[in-house]
C-alpha cells in the first residue's frame, strides 16, 4: 500500500513545478522530449495507460473519424483505462468539449432534429438535445459557466473563450492533485497540466506572430510607396 | 503455554531493532527517491536533500538501544512484558521511520520548488521524529520495571 502511494517519487520530484496561475505562465516549465524522458520510468502498463489518456484528450494524437467513431472508440479507449479516477477525469474533459461543441454548433445556427440522437459523452445529452433551444441548455445551475461561454461565443470572442476553457480544465486538474503527490494519478495530472500550459503558451506565440506580421505589413507598406513614387 | 510466553519474549527482544529497521528502509527509501529526483531537476542543494533523506534512519538506532536494554534471560516471569514493550515499542518506530519518510519527501519536493521555505519544511518531519522519541524514552523507562529473571 505505501508502494501504491509513493511509487513515483522519484518522478514527480525530478519534474519542474508547475504556475500556481496558469495566465502567469511565459515558457513550459520542461520540454516534451524533457518530460518523455522523464516519463519513462513509468512501468508498462501505466504508460499504457497515460497513452490511452493522451490519445482520447489531444486533438494532436488523435485520427480524424466522425462523431459517432470518435464516440464509440472513445468509451472502448476508456473502459481500458484501469483506474477508475483516471476514467472519471478523462469523461469530463469529453464531457466538457460535448458541452462546447454543442455551443459552437448552436451558435452556426444548426438545427438539432429531434428524432435523432446527439453524439457526444457525458450523461447530459438528453439535456443538450431537449433543451437545444436554450443557450445553457437548462444546465446553467449546474454548470454556470455555460451561460458565460455562450456569452462570449455570441460577441465571438473566441480568446476569452478559449482562456475560459483552459482555466476550468486548469482549476479542476489543480483540485484533483490535491490528494496526488507521489502516485501514477499524480503524474496524469501533471502531464495534463503540462498540455494546457503548452496550449496557452502557443497562444502567445500566435500573439507574437501576428504582431510581426502586422510590423512587416506596416513596413512593406512604406517601402512600396516609395518604389511607387519613383519613376 | 510457558513455552509460547517464552518464544513472544524472545520476540519482544528483536521487535524494536526488526520493527525499526523496517521503518527506516521504508521511510529512507521514500524520501531517497525524492532527494535523486530532486536532483535531476536542480543545480544545487544537493547535500541538503540527501541530508533530509536521512532523517528516518534514527529509528532503527533508537531500535538498538531498546533491544539491549530489554535484553535479559526471558523466562516466564518476564515474557509478556518483554513482547509487549518490544513489539510496541518496535510498531511506534516502524511508523514513525514511514511516515517521516514522506514528510521528508514532501519537504524536498516543496523545496525544490521554492528553496526559501526548505528550514521551515522539515519542520513537520522533525515533529514525527519527537513521537519515536517519546515511544523510545519511555520503552527505556518502562523497561527498568521487567524482571531480570
Amino acid at each position: 500500500m505505501i508502494n501504491r502511494h509513493f511509487r513515483y517519487t522519484l518522478l514527480m520530484t525530478s519534474l519542474p513545478p508547475q504556475p500556481v496561475d496558469l495566465f502567469s505562465a511565459k515558457i513550459l516549465p520542461i520540454s516534451r522530449i524533457q518530460l518523455d524522458k522523464r516519463l519513462s520510468l513509468l512501468d508498462a502498463d501505466d504508460a499504457a495507460d497515460l497513452a490511452r489518456i493522451e490519445r482520447l484528450l489531444h486533438w494532436s494524437k488523435m485520427q480524424e473519424a466522425d462523431d459517432v467513431n470518435i464516440v464509440t472508440h472513445g468509451h472502448a479507449e476508456m473502459a481500458l483505462i484501469r483506474s477508475e479516477f483516471l476514467r472519471q477525469i478523462v469523461l469530463w474533459r469529453l464531457e466538457l468539449r460535448t458541452l462546447i461543441n454543442a455551443l459552437r454548433r448552436k451558435h452556426a445556427g444548426e438545427i438539432l432534429p429531434l428524432d435523432q440522437p446527439y453524439h457526444g459523452f457525458g450523461d447530459r445529452l438528453q439535456f443538450i438535445r431537449r433543451n437545444w433551444h436554450k443557450s445553457d441548455f437548462g444546465l446553467g445551475q449546474s454548470l454556470p459557466w455555460l451561460k458565460q461561454a455562450w456569452q462570449l461565443l455570441s460577441e465571438n470572442k473566441t480568446l476569452e473563450l478559449d482562456k475560459l476553457m483552459l482555466e476550468l480544465n486548469w482549476k479542476y486538474y489543480a483540485r484533483l492533485s490535491l490528494g496526488h503527490t507521489f502516485d501514477f494519478p499524480a503524474v496524469v495530472l501533471y502531464v495534463l497540466r503540462w498540455y494546457v500550459i503548452d496550449r496557452w503558451v502557443s497562444y502567445d506565440a500566435d500573439r507574437a506572430l501576428l504582431r510581426f506580421n502586422e510590423l512587416i505589413s506596416a513596413g512593406m507598406a512604406d517601402v512600396s510607396l516609395e518604389c511607387e513614387e519613383r519613376p | 503455554m510457558a513455552d509460547l510466553i517464552v518464544v513472544l519474549g524472545w520476540i519482544g527482544l528483536y521487535a524494536p531493532m526488526a520493527l525499526g529497521a523496517v521503518g527506516s528502509v521504508i521511510g529512507c527509501s521514500i524520501a531517497g527517491q525524492a532527494a535523486i529526483g530532486a536532483m535531476l531537476d536542480t543545480e544545487t542543494g544537493h547535500g541538503r536533500y540527501i541530508g533530509v533523506s536521512a532523517m528516518p534512519s534514527s529509528q532503527v538506532i533508537f531500535g538498538i538501544v531498546v533491544m539491549f536494554t530489554l535484553n535479559r534471560t526471558v523466562t516466564l516471569a518476564n515474557g509478556a512484558g518483554l513482547f509487549s514493550v518490544g513489539v510496541l515499542a518496535g510498531l511506534a518506530l516502524m511508523l514513525s521511520a514511514i511516515y517521516q519518510g514522506q514528510c521528508c519527501a514532501a519537504a524536498i519536493h516543496a523545496a525544490k520548488a521554492k528553496p526559501e521555505i526548505f528550514g521551515l519544511s522539515v519542520v513537520p518531519a522533525a515533529i514525527v521524529e519527537g513521537f519515536a522519541v517519546f515511544s523510545f524514552i519511555f520503552a527505556l523507562v518502562i523497561s527498568g520495571g521487567i524482571p531480570q529473571t
